[in-house]
Parts: structure tokens; sequence; C-alpha cells
């Protein structure tokens, strides 16, 4: 607003504050009394104009109108009036007929309000949205003093939330504002956005289905469109942040329900509401999603979503489909998996292979990691997991820390310690004795008899076959000696004997290169450090390794 | 124990009997001696304290004979363990009396005192002690008060206690009577035992006949009789003794004088060569001068207090109080025993190092104990001296003399003083610009454009400061030590390069920290001037002559050892910086961010400084609080920054050769190094793998990452390839300039290569005996023949390069497979099964409390204790309650008596009236009989 508002000139200026002024006007005598009814029409010309200082007061005129005649119930032309009309047409009531203006320009004046979701100007639209819902209001309201029972205006508020959905348009401002006063506020409202959304997106995809049976609903959306349905509605969704639960009651209403119906609404009904929120995630997850929006679903899921869905495993196919994407998508899965193996009795075939295939080699520089350890430590925990299985586990771990950061080796580390530690059969894989002499293997000083070829297979997708049992730790004697003295003192306590209690490994997980590096740096210094024994004679050392690479000219 | 059954065997009477008897209060010993008994009779207060002793031991007698008075509680049994209990045996008739007396002390009193306010404290001497006797108390009164009264400064009081006519002394003979009243003082000798008719002439002479002079007036005791002297002898005798003290002292003086002299005429000569020595940095005109001035004499001063003259000496005196003494000098070494001493202190520092590199604490630090001496650090010696030699302290002298007092070093001087004056301040105001500067590179984006502004600006001195000028000027030999980078480039604008090294030197040589305590910190200002003209030289393109940088690096180097600390913080804060950047750039990476404006980074000058950090400080230490943080920082760098030009992937190759160095010897895992260079080589061979996934090793490979390689991709059938006879190295200017191509060229991809394998080629060396070479090395090995394989048109010397690299890496990797074998890393000594022997217990006692919990056993201890002063307090209630009721009952028998005896007197008197009357009724009646 403020952007046009200084493009204005003076002249401008003073047009219009003359239009606003004449739109007060205009409302008063509107409201005065009906047979100023004409001028209604000159504020809907201004609301249909270009200048959003003008637009703005005539919307908000509109609504205080409409509202009022509504709150009157000028505007009645229901059933019994049509059937009236059927009996004897010829009788014109001027009542009847006032009404029947009434509501075209009513539905005029709300295509103006959806139109205005297409304004480039958030505030424009969040003043429609807001102005939209009170119309939802008083029009219920009025349905529900017609008809003395509850009534939520679905049609109308249908369309506002496709309008939103399908704006591609729709800004941060007006979506924050949706979710964070009205859906998350008011359990009416969030009940029949979850349950229109279900309709809304799936008429769509039907509509691109048939598209001869289109209905008025669901018109053919273009590409642009879709992306920003999507959008819209994952952002949408991830702000509400008022959960069903268990014991829930609706509380607070956008549409006070009328005193005699309670039976009449579902939303009173706490089962029937979790089964629209768990639709309305099954709609959004039915979506093309992006990577990203994949993600955040993932990790909000199993705190936001599953616990709240009537039917869990109605989840199944889309955590499968993202545990077999690979990649972070597939450790993010793991979380939401795991909820519904252990709670839902899901059986997953070949569960381990496939956890095993999540170690690979960017495992241990992405971002969760920490996430999924904490559960990989639960899936390796059991004490009943074949030695095979869990030593494939422990080589294919060491191997990848051969290449990690330190502070995914710091999380490598105690985990197979605390794995040879609860599986004792594995600890062939860091204290082998030699095959041929069992015998002799007591001393240390044998010499060695035969070259050890490692029979670890690292291409074996299965961890039954990849022989890790049979192989040894070299990764672990190596990271010994890792530049990170902590590091390397860490990988140490292999060589002890294992009698200290298992690693918290909490306590690992929260590392990375800054944490080291100001947790070295901040220390103040106390001691001198050491210098080098000679100084420096040169910039690149003859026998350095960047001596011969690097030309100085 | 047999005589005391012996005793108890006896009857109760005989027992008493003896034991009177042994205390002497029955038997022989009681007879007392006459005169014993009339000196009893003379002092009353000692009968009384007799009498008092022979009543003590009565009663003592009494306890001890008195078997009803203890108490014994007979154990049932005994019970192992416990030791003897209190409270078995008592004497409970004692205690009660015990405490019988002592309330009677303290509660009786309060108890009488209760309903007064007021009370009369007495604190006469000795009312409460009751082992002095009525008489010994009053005297003891008495001697204080005469004490007080001499002690209240009635000193001159002379008609003192006139008034009360008390203290009036009675004197006999000029004596005071109460001297000679004592008769014990006079041997009277009157004994019982001697024959009272003789009388020894001793005593005759004293008492007798004007006697009663005590012995003190009768002269020395040998002279016998002593002879008064007459007035006119005493007054001779005590002129010749007056006279004869005056003639000692003069002759006294005479001798002080003569020694004085000696001193005097001894001194003047050891003078001057003390000054000769002492004094050489005193300029020589002026010792001269010194030397000229007339000596303050010592004699001077004693005779006449004339002030100048005093005050010259004391001065004198100061200065050699305060002068250094004077130090036999060592003997200059031979060149073997130079060697030899160069040889053990580089084998005490690889001693040290080495231990730093097992992670020991090494104790004395080789570096920091020879600095104490501020002597420059001894690489110096490894050196044949040249003609920039650095030994500051020769130069010093020798400018001192060939220029004598020329301009510079006068002006010097005197602003050295200045200098000396707000060092500390100018120390302050620099450290705080440091401050600022550490926040901006903290700071956001607006910050940064500040901090870009100076950095641009810097770059604008350092290319006024990089020697471009051709000006060949004299050089001055004295400059200013310059306290920040913009003086540097005010000195050094003028002058080229070699000039500028030149410059550095004399600096130094000016500054040199034996000349002066306050050259430390100019020298600091000087180190990090130098870094960041190092910086700044690095930066240059053309690229500055290696040797010139070298000499800087050198420079640097020997400056470091004078204060270690403050270079590692200075460094630490470069590194702070870099990782600061590094963060950020990370970030943005990782959002895809390529909007902002590509910012080179890292720079040139920090590539050299970090590289500099490796070779200043020990860097195959375990841990080292600037070593590793750098190696972190850039581990941080190669794995978490995209690589996405030229300049970035050269940039990783140097900081891996950096890697390298710093851990050369200690040979540590480094992962990132890995990862990074082989992820380089991947990358640029990339159409010899199918796709990215299926690139051999475990490095990762981000997706925006795998994007990037894209471009590195060398086209196996680009024949520009083949067309240059080498592949070029990386060269520096590569660092240096500020746009880049997006794309890379065929050359830079084939220079790429080449230092990256060379680079792996040395990394391979370093790693060859770590026990999983095998896993390290085994995707290097299968990437380079796969290139080999695909690639057939390299340029010649690259293509040999690679094969001869990959046979190297494929020979290692034969030999570390030879030398395979499982791992041991359990092989320890059996772990002893838990015992389970108890633990056992010497001297146990049941009483004793073995809680193995302390704080349980201190609070059970405590509580006990509690236990026990509660019931100790209640019983003590108990008994003092009972004590009042029985003072009360006491008290109401008396008043009760009083009442009684007053009533029985009362009808005493009236019972005689009444008998009285009665009579009187009886004769009258019997008057009125009889009259009758």
């Amino acid at each position: 607003m403020p952007a046009t508002k200084r493009k204005l000139s003076a002249l401008q200026k003073e047009e219009v504050g003359e239009k606003v002024k004449q739109i007060r006007e205009w409302e008063r005598k509107v409201r005065d009394s009906t047979k100023n009814s004409n001028d209604l029409l000159n504020i809907i010309k201004e609301a249909k104009g270009e200048i959003p200082d003008v637009v703005y007061p005539a919307i908000h005129a509109l609504s205080r109108i409409f509202s009022k005649f509504l709150d009157e119930d000028k505007m009645k032309k229901p059933k019994e009036k049509r059937n009236t009309d059927n009996e004897d047409s010829a009788v014109t009531d001027p009542q009847a007929e006032f009404s029947i203006w009434l509501r075209a320009n009513y539905k005029e004046y709300v295509g103006i309000l959806f139109s205005l979701f297409n304004h480039p100007e958030a505030t424009m639209q969040t003043a429609a949205l807001k102005l939209l819902l009170l119309l939802v209001q008083k029009e219920s309201a009025f349905q529900s003093r017609a008809d003395n029972s509850y009534n939520f205006e679905n049609m109308l508020y249908m369309q506002i939330i496709q309008a939103i959905l399908q704006s591609p348009k729709a800004s941060d401002l007006l979506l924050r504002t949706f979710v964070d006063s009205y859906l998350t506020e008011y359990d009416d409202l969030r009940f029949y956005f979850y349950r229109s959304l279900g309709r809304i997106v799936v008429s769509d995809n039907l509509a691109t289905k048939n598209k001869d049976k289109s209905k008025a609903l669901s018109k053919i959306l273009t590409q642009e469109e879709k992306d920003a349905q999507t959008r819209n509605l994952y952002q949408l969704m991830m702000g509400i942040r008022s959960f069903p639960g268990e014991d829930f009651t609706p509380s607070l209403f956008w549409v006070t329900p009328h005193k005699d119906s309670n039976k009449s609404g579902n939303v009173f009904q706490g089962a029937f509401y979790r089964k629209s929120f768990s639709d309305a995630w099954l709609v959004l997850m039915g979506l093309p999603l992006s990577n990203e929006m994949y993600k955040q679903i993932l990790l909000v899921l199993h705190k936001r979503i599953l616990p709240y869905m009537p039917d869990p495993t109605l989840l199944m196919d889309f955590l499968t489909d993202s545990y077999n994407a690979g990649g972070p998508i597939s450790l993010l899965a793991l979380n939401g998996l795991f909820t519904l193996i252990v709670d839902h009795n899901l059986n997953y075939p070949e569960f381990y292979t496939k956890l095993y295939a999540l170690f690979d080699r960017n495992l241990l520089h992405v971002k969760y990691r920490a996430r999924f350890f904490r559960l990989a430590q639960v899936f390796l925990s059991s004490t009943h997991l074949p030695a095979y299985l869990v030593a494939a586990f422990i080589k294919r771990m060491a191997r990848i820390a051969l290449s990690a950061p330190p502070s995914g080796i710091a999380i490598i580390i105690p985990f197979i310690y605390n794995l040879l530690k609860s599986h004792p059969t594995c600890m062939v894989l860091i204290h082998k004795l030699s095959q041929d002499s069992p015998a002799s293997t007591e001393s240390p000083f044998d010499l060695p008899s035969k070259p050890f070829v490692d029979p670890y297979d690292e291409d074996e997708k299965d961890p039954a076959k990849c022989k890790a049992i049979d192989s040894s730790l070299w990764e672990i004697e190596t990271l010994q000696n890792h530049y990170y003295a902590n590091i390397a003192n860490l990988a140490k306590m292999f060589n002890e004997p294992f009698r200290r209690p298992l690693y918290d490994l909490e306590e690992f997980l929260d590392h990375n290169y800054s944490t080291l590096f100001d947790e070295d740096t901040c220390r103040k210094l106390k001691k001198a450090p050491a210098l080098a024994a000679t100084g420096p004679v040169s910039l690149f050392r003859s026998g350095d390794a960047c001596h011969d690479i690097v030309e100085f000219s | 124990m047999g005589a005391k059954s012996q005793k108890g065997k006896q009857s109760a009477l005989k027992q008493l009997k003896s034991n009177l008897n042994n205390v002497g209060l029955i038997g022989p010993k009681s007879q007392i001696s006459k005169k014993k008994k009339k000196t009893k009779i003379q002092k009353p207060g000692e009968n009384q304290k007799h009498r008092t002793e022979i009543q003590k031991q009565l009663q003592e007698l009494q306890k001890s004979m008195n078997p009803f008075g203890t108490q014994k509680g007979r154990s049932k049994q005994d019970v192992l363990g416990v030791k003897k209990q209190k409270g078995q045996e008592g004497n409970p008739l004692v205690s009660r009396q015990r405490g019988l007396e002592k309330r009677k002390k303290t509660l009786l009193v309060e108890i009488e005192n209760r309903n007064r306010t007021g009370m009369i404290n007495d604190r006469r001497f000795g009312e409460n002690n009751e082992n002095l006797s009525v008489e010994e108390k009053m005297l003891e009164r008495f001697t204080k008060e005469r004490l007080k009264r001499s002690r209240n400064g009635s000193l001159y009081n002379l008609d003192d206690g006139d008034g009360d006519g008390e203290d009036m002394e009675l004197t006999h003979l000029g004596q005071s009577l109460a001297d000679i009243d004592d008769f014990n003082d006079v041997d009277l000798n009157v004994s019982d035992e001697e024959d009272p008719g003789t009388i020894d002439r001793d005593t005759v002479n004293k008492l007798h006949f004007g006697g009663f002079e005590s012995d003190e007036d009768a002269g020395d005791g040998t002279e016998w009789p002593p002879k008064k002297k007459s007035k006119d002898e005493v007054m001779k005798e005590i002129i010749a003794k007056s006279k004869m003290y005056k003639y000692e002292r003069q002759k006294a003086k005479e001798e002080d004088n003569m020694v004085f002299k000696d001193l005097d005429d001894n001194f003047e000569s050891l003078r001057s060569l003390l000054l000769a020595s002492a004094n050489k940095a005193i300029d020589s005109d002026e010792a001269k001068k010194e030397l000229s001035k007339p000596m303050p004499k010592a004699a001077d001063v004693d005779d006449d207090g004339e002030n100048e003259k005093s005050i010259n000496y004391d001065r004198m005196v100061h200065e050699l109080v305060h002068d250094r003494r004077a130090k036999p000098q060592d003997r200059l070494k031979t060149e073997e025993e130079l060697a030899l001493e160069e040889k053990e202190r580089l084998e005490k520092a690889e001693r040290h190092r080495l231990r730093r590199m097992n992670g020991q604490d090494s104790d004395t630090d080789p570096e920091s104990d020879e600095d104490e001496d501020e002597d420059l650090p001894a690489p110096k010696l490894k050196r044949a001296p040249q003609a920039d030699d650095l030994d500051g302290s020769f130069v010093a002298e020798d400018m001192a003399t060939s220029h004598g007092l020329g301009k510079g070093l006068q002006s010097h001087s005197d602003e050295d003083e200045d200098e000396g004056d707000d060092d500390e301040s100018e120390d302050e105001s620099e450290s705080e610009s440091d401050d600022g500067s550490d926040l901006e590179d903290g700071g956001d984006s607006e910050e940064d454009a500040e901090e870009r502004k100076s950095k641009i600006s810097k770059r604008a001195l350092g290319k006024k400061a990089a020697g471009l000028t051709d000006k060949a000027e004299a050089i001055p030999y004295t400059f200013k030590m310059p306290e920040n980078y913009e003086d540097w480039v005010e000195i050094v604008q003028d002058y080229n390069l070699d000039q500028q090294l030149v410059v550095i030197q004399r600096l130094r040589t000016l500054y040199h920290p034996k000349l002066s305590p306050q050259n430390k910190p100019k020298l600091l200002d000087l180190f990090t001037v130098l870094l960041d003209h190092l910086a700044v030289l690095t930066e240059q393109d053309p690229p500055v002559p290696a040797t010139i940088i070298d000499t800087i690096v050198r420079h640097i180097g020997e400056l470091a050892p004078l204060f270690p600390l403050q270079v590692a913080e200075t460094c630490r804060q470069k590194l702070v910086d870099f990782q600061k950047q590094v963060i950020k750039l990370s970030g943005r990476h990782m959002q895809g961010d390529d909007s902002e404006e590509n910012e080179p980074f890292p720079l040139a000058s920090q590539l050299a400084h970090i590289r500099l950090f490796a070779s200043l400080f020990s860097s195959s230490d375990k841990y080292h609080p600037v070593v590793t943080p750098m190696v972190t920082a850039i581990s941080q760098y190669l794995s978490q920054l995209t690589i996405r030009t030229y300049r970035d992937a050269c940039s990783g190759i140097i900081l891996c050769g950096v890697l390298h160095e710093v851990h050369r010897l200690s040979r540590r895992f480094i992962p990132e190094a890995l990862n990074y260079l082989l992820s380089l080589v991947c990358a640029i061979g990339a159409k010899s793998c199918p796709s990215t996934k299926r690139w051999p090793g475990y490095f990762p490979i981000s997706s925006n990452q795998a994007t990037e390689f894209e471009k590195f991709a060398l086209d196996p059938n680009d024949t520009s390839a083949k067309s240059e006879s080498e592949a070029r190295s990386i060269r520096w200017s590569d660092f240096i300039a500020d746009e880049e191509p997006e794309s890379l060229s065929a050359s830079q991809k084939l220079s790429l290569l080449k230092a990256s394998v060379a680079m792996l080629h040395t990394w391979s060396d370093c790693y060859f005996s770590v026990s999983a070479f095998i896993e390290a090395f085994n995707p290097t090995k299968t990437m380079l023949s796969s290139i080999l394989e695909k690639y057939k048109n390299l340029p010649s010397d690259l293509h040999k390069q690679i094969k001869s690299t990959l046979e190297h890496i494929e020979s290692q990797l034969a030999s570390s497979q030879k030398k395979r074998q499982p791992l041991k890393l359990q092989h320890h000594k059996p772990i002893a099964i838990q015992t389970v022997a108890p633990k056992f217990e010497e001297n146990y006692s049941l009483d004793a409390h073995y809680d193995p919990d302390r704080d349980r056993s201190e609070l059970q201890k405590l509580r006990r204790l509690h236990k026990k002063e509660q019931r100790g307090a209640i019983r003590e209630l108990r008994r003092d309650a009972q004590f009042i009721s029985a003072v009360q009952l006491q008290k109401q028998k008396e008043k009760d008596a009083v009442y009684d005896r007053k009533m029985k007197s009362a009808w005493g008197v009236l019972e005689n009236d009444e008998g009285d009357l009665k009579k009187l009724d009886k004769l009258r009646e019997l008057e009125k009989k009889g009259k009758a």
C-alpha cells in the first residue's frame, strides 16, 4: 500500500480522499434507509476500481452494509419464497424484489472479494479474507435463524479455501493470517477446512481425469495454479498448530452453534474430526511435493501427524515410498516407519537390508544424521539380532567413518562400542585369532603367517552376504590416529578392556565443525604454545607438498 | 596389686589409721616443733591455711576410704568386640556433690539475685581467690595500690601522700624503717638450737653500736675497712677521667680519617675501571666528563655538612648500589662447542616435540626457557654470517661508533623517551582497534561492506608499500617503529622491496629487545605489521618474488619466539576470521544462493598466513591451541564448501598441502584432505565413470557439488589437451585474479589433475603405514587406472606422472596387503573374576561404626551427639529444678524457724508476764488474806 501511496500525485490523493468521503456518505445513506439503496451500486462500482485506497474502504463499507442486511434478514429469498413464486408468479412483492436485487449485488460483491485474492498487495488479500470469513459467519447465522438448526455456510467457505489455495499470488501474510487467526483459533473453521480439502483437491484430480464432468467447483487448473495449490496447501497444513487429540472437544467457534442443535454438527465428534484431519494430510501427501516439502513433512510426521490419525497405517504407502526414495528422505521416513512398526504392527520386509543401504557415503555429512542415529540405535539395540547382521552394520559404519568429518566419527565410535558390547560375538571384528595356528595366538610375537585378505564386500547390498563378520576394523585402528585429538582418544577405547558402561549416544550427536572450532578457540591461552623448533625459512619449504605444485611467479 | 589386696583384707579402722599415718596427720611427725609453733602463733593466716590443708586431706581420705561412694554396674556376660562401656563405674555421691556445688555457685546466685536490679561487683584483688589467705590478700592489695600510684604520673608530686599521712616514711639514718623493720632481713640468727650466749663479730658490727647500715654502702667488700675519699680527691679523679675520654675520642677520629682517605684513593682508581666496563651505554664523552669530575670524598662529607657535596656523595652511593655487578664474561666458545650446543638444542627440541606429538605434556618448553634471557632464537647460527645478518647488538655498536652522534640516533633517542611514556596507552588503543575489526568480521553485510572497504584501502596502501616505486633513495639508518600498517606504509612507500627488507632489518636492530625493555612490545607491533605486509605482498599481481616473501617469513619466524603468547593470539584471531567466513559461505552454498556477489575466498593472503602458521608453530602436537583449530577450520573448508571454480579447487589443493605439512611428522589421519583430492580427481576424470553415484570411495557428494562438478569434467576426446606439451602448475597468480570465468579451460583442468594427483602421491607416502591404507587408497587406485584407460590423449608428462603415481600406490597397496593381519586390539591379560572374599577388619569393634558411606556416618554421628546432648540437657534441667526446690524448702524452713523463734520468744515474754501477774495476784491474795 505505501508503495502505491507514494506514487500517487497530490491531485490523485485529493481525489481519493473525496471518493472515500463519498463512499462513507453512500454507506450512511444506504444504511439509513432502503430508499437510497441504489447508492449500493455506486459503492460496488468503486470497489471494482483499481486504486487500493478506494477499494479498501469500499469493500469494508459493503461488508458492513450486507452484514446489516443479513442480520436484518432482508436478504431472505430461500425456498418458501420461491414456493410462493411458483404458486402465484404474478404477485410481485416489492420486498422480495428488493431481496432478489440485493442477492444479485451480494453475489457480485463476493465475486469482487474473490478476485482480490489475486491482488498483488498482501493487505488487500487479507482484508478480502477477513471480510469473506465475516460473511461466512453472518450467512451461517442467517441460515440457522432460517432453519432453526446448526448451519455452516460451507459452500462459501469452500470457495474461499479454493480461491486461497489456487491463487498463485497468495502472499505469505494471507496464508499466515488464515492459519494463525482463523484455522488455529477456531475449531469449526479448521474442521470444515479439513473436510472441504478432500473435495477441492480430489475433485480437481477427478476433473483432470474426466474433463467432461467438470463441475463448477473444479475447473481445470493450469500448471502454475497446481503448483500454487501444492505450495499454499503445504504452508497452511504445516502452519496449523492445533491437533485433534483423543479427548478433543471443540471450544471456540467461528459460527456460534445453535443451542439445541448439538447433534447435527459434525464438529462435535472427535472421531469424525480426526478422520477429516487424516484425510486432509493424505490429500497433501498425494500431491506432487518438492523435495524440501517432502523433508519438512517427514520431519514433523511422527510428532504432529501420526499420533492424531485414526488409522496411521494409511501412511504406510507414503512412508514406504519415501523410505525407498533414498538419501535424506529415507532417513526422515525412518522415524515414521519406526512408529508404524512398533505401535501399529507394520511388517516391513527386508527392513534391515534397506537400513543397511542407508549407510551410504553421504550419511555422516547430512544434517539429519543425529536423528537417524537415534533411531538406528533403537533398531540395532535388540540382542536377538544375528551376529552377521550386526557385524555388517559395524563394518559399514567403520568404512564410512573413514571418510567422515570428526563430528560423524564422534557418533560412529561410541555406536560401534555399544554394539560390540551388547553383541560380544562381534568382538572378532576387533580381535581375531589367526585361523591356522590357534594355539600360538596367545603370544603377540608370532610371525605374520599369511597375508589376510579382507573378505568384506563393500558393494554387496545384503548385509547377510557381505561377510563382514570375517573382516576386521582396520578403519577404527586408523582413526586412533585421527587429527582431532579427542576422536583419536575415543577410538583408543577399543584397545582397552570392554569394561566401561554403554555410551550415551546423545552426548555425541550434536557436534559439528563449528562447535569443535569454537571450543578450541574460546579457551583463553594461558601457557605460551609451542613454536616450531626451527622457525620458518621460507613460505613453502623445499620438501613441502605444495612446493612442486605451486609456481611462485 | 598384691599390696592392694592386702590392704583390702585389713579392717576399716586399721586402714584409716595407716592412711592417716601416711598423710602425716597422726604419728610422730605430727609433733610440731616449738619453733614452728611459735611462728604459727605469730602468723595466724598461715595457721588457717594449714588447717584448710588438713581439712582437704581429710576429705580426700574420706572419699578414698568410703566404700559406698563408688558404684559399679556389673555386666552379666562379656560380649565379644564390645569395648568397656562408659558409665559402668562411677561415684554418684561425688558427682552429685560436684553438681550441687556448681549450682550453688551459679544457679543459687542467680536465684538470690532474682529480683534485684543492681548489684555490687566485688573486684577487689584476690577476693575470689581461695588460695590466698587474708594477709596475703592485704599485702597484694597494698602493693597494687602503690604501683598504681607510682604509675599515675604523680612523679613530681613531692609531698606525695602528705595529705593522708599514711605514706610518710619514717627513716633511720636515711634508711626507711620499713626496710629495717623486717627482722628477717637482718640476720638475727635467733635459733633455739644455737648457743644463745655467743654473738659473732659480724652481728655485733652490724647491729650493735650504730649498726643497721645496709651492706651496699660498705664499699666493695674486699676493702676492709673502707676509706672514705675526700671531696677534693673525688673531683680530681673526675677531671682526669674526662680528659682521658676526650683524648681517646680524638684518636679514634684520626684513625677513621686515615681509613677514609685510603678508601678514597683506592676507589678513584677502581671507579675508572667500573665505569669503563659497566656503562657501555653511556656516551664515552660523558663518561669521561664524569670521570674527570672530582669524586666526592667520603671524608669531606664527614667534616662539614656542605649540602651539595653530601648529595653528590649520596647519589654516587646509590649509583654504585644499583649498578650491576661486573661479571666475568663467558669464554668465547669454539666452533665445535657451538655446533655441539646447537645439536643438543635441536635434539632436546625434537624430544619435546615427540612428547607433544604423543599428547604428553612437555614440561619444559625448549623455546620458552631460552627466551628468558631475551635472546634471539638460535636458527641464525645455522647460516653463515651474511651481509644482512640480524645479530642486533653487534650492529648497534657498530653504528654507534661509525656514525657517532648521527642525527638519526639522536632523534630516535628523543622519541624513544616519549614512546616509552605513552607506550601502554598505545598498546591499549591498538588492542581496541583490534576488537573493532573483530566485530566487523562477525557482523552482517553492511559491516562486511565496510570491511571490504577497509580491505580495499589496505590493498591500496599495500600497492604503495609493495615497492613498485623504482626510486632508490638512500635509506636512513633509523626509523620510528611503525605502530600499525599505515605507519609502515608511510615509512616504506618510497622504497623498493629489497630496500624494505633492509628497513625491517634496521628496525629490528634499532629496537633489539636487549637494548631496552620497551622494545619488546614494539617488536610485537612490527610482527603484526609484517604479517599484514606479508598479506599485502602475497596479494600482488604480478606476484612478488619468492625470495622477498621468504625473507619476510624468516623475519616473522624470528620475531615470534619473543612473544609466543601474543603471536598465538594474533594467529588465532586470523583463524577465527577465516572460519567465520567459511561458515558464512557454507551457509550460502547450502542454500544454493548464487545471487550474492562471489567474493573470492580464501584470499591468497589467507592461504599464505595459514601456510605460515603451519611452520611457525609446533604443528605435530597432538593438541595445539593454534594448529588444532586451524586444522579444524581447514577441514571444515574442505568438506563443507562447494567447489565451484578453478580457484576454489586450487585453494583446496593448497590447503591439503598445508594439512600435509602440519601432519607430515605425526602422520595423523585427515579424511577431509583425502576426500577432497579424490573428489577432485573424480570430478575431472568423471567421463571415465558411468555416474556420480558410482564414483569410487566414500567421500560425500552433495547434489550442489555434483552439479558444480559437471563443469570440471575433462572431455576424453578433447584434443586441445593434447596440444599442450605439458600441464602447467598452479600459479600463485591464480589466487590473485579478481574475476574468474565460470567455466574451466582444458589446461586448467589438466593443471588441477596434475596438482591433485601429485598431492595424492605425497599423501599416500604419508599414510603408507596406516592399517586402513587399502581402504583409504583403493578408490584412488581405481580412479587413476580408469583415467589412464579412458583418457588416451593426456599430455605426455601428466600421463607419465599419473602412471608413476598409480604404480607407486599400487605397490604400496600390495605391500600393505602383504602386511595385513586381522586386528588383535583386545590382547589383554584376562580380566580377573571379581573376588567375593569378605573384607576383613582388623581390631573390629562393635562400638566403632564402619559405614562406608561417609555422609551417612557423619550424619549418624551428629544425630547421636544431638541425642546425647538432649538427654544431658534434660537431666540438667531436672537437677536444676530439684536444686531450686530444695533451696526454696530450705528457705521456707529457715523462715519458719525464725517465725517459730519469734513466736516462742513472744510467748515466753507473755508467759513471763503472765507468770509475774499471777505471782502478783497470789501475793495480793496472800496480802488480802494476811490482812484479813
